[in-house]
């Protein structure tokens, strides 16, 4: 929040997930998303779920950060594509089981 | 004077309905979501057709339009298109999943790619004994007797470890 460098009240919904010592989390989610969306996004949820909601948009903001074209979603294409792979294969083993397994069988 | 009050609110009039001509008729989804006019060089023209107001919306919603523009602004123009598309899934996942967004998609993914990893190490194991080498950990029906250590390969960049847990930079 040092961003703002502003005194914060004591009823702002960013301090308990955006403390001071940590600048770089607030700076991530404000320069991707600014601060009034993310506010909203928190004001909208049960206070038990704000935690949550906050590293996810920090970790989404870190990865947009890193990656502007495709930030996280990057990330989803890959792995997609490495459980395609991953079945594929495991498929192809399991079909050389069955069969080996029905030689021995015969 | 009457008459150039006349030709006067006439030319307004007229002025006018050009505007809203072009605002209505050419102008694309942002521009109309942020009734503005849309000029012939519009940043957002190319990728939020008129056509597709709600793809603009959802964007706006969860990273404001300035933010959309700074961020297209720092890729090159070729990279635009899918830059938007992405912003687009990632808002879209967003407003689904407010909590998690995105990354409770990336751990679910990452969690069936864990179970996967073990399936295959089982696999090529049980084929393995079919060839004569039948690993320790397996017993005589090929099922496992203790778990192995995985060491999963660093598939990405993500920082997940082998549970589907991400830690967080």
């Amino acid at each position: 929040m040092q961003a703002f460098e502003e005194e914060m009240p004591s009823d702002c919904i960013f301090s308990p997930y955006f403390p001071a010592n940590n600048p770089r989390r607030f700076a991530y989610v404000h320069k991707i998303y600014g601060a009034s969306n993310v506010g909203k996004i928190l004001q909208d949820l049960p206070v038990s779920r704000r935690a949550e909601a906050a590293d996810s948009l920090y970790y989404e903001a870190y990865c947009r950060i890193k990656d502007p074209v495709y930030g996280c979603v990057g990330l989803i294409t890959i792995l997609h594509q490495q459980i395609y792979d991953a079945q594929c294969q495991l498929a192809r083993i399991q079909a050389e089981i069955a069969a080996l397994s029905s030689q021995s069988q015969s | 004077m009457i008459d150039d009050t006349l030709r006067v609110n006439k030319r307004r009039s007229g002025m006018k309905s050009y505007q809203e001509q072009t605002r209505s008729s050419t102008s694309c989804a942002a521009c109309k979501f942020l009734k503005r006019r849309c000029t012939p060089n519009c940043q957002f023209a190319p990728y939020f057709h008129s056509d597709e107001p709600k793809k603009f919306a959802k964007v706006h919603k969860v990273f404001g339009a300035s933010n959309v523009s700074k961020i297209l602004n720092e890729v090159a123009e070729d990279q635009r298109e899918d830059t938007v598309n992405s912003l687009v899934y990632e808002a879209e996942v967003r407003l689904r999943d407010p909590v998690y967004g995105c990354i409770g998609a990336i751990a679910s993914l990452q969690h069936r790619m864990a179970e996967l990893q073990h399936d295959l190490i089982l696999a090529r194991a049980r084929l393995a004994s079919y060839v004569g080498h039948r690993p320790s950990f397996l017993d005589d029906h090929g099922g496992l007797l203790v778990a192995p250590s995985i060491d999963f390969p660093e598939s990405n960049s993500l920082p997940f470890d082998q549970f589907g847990r991400f830690h967080f930079p």
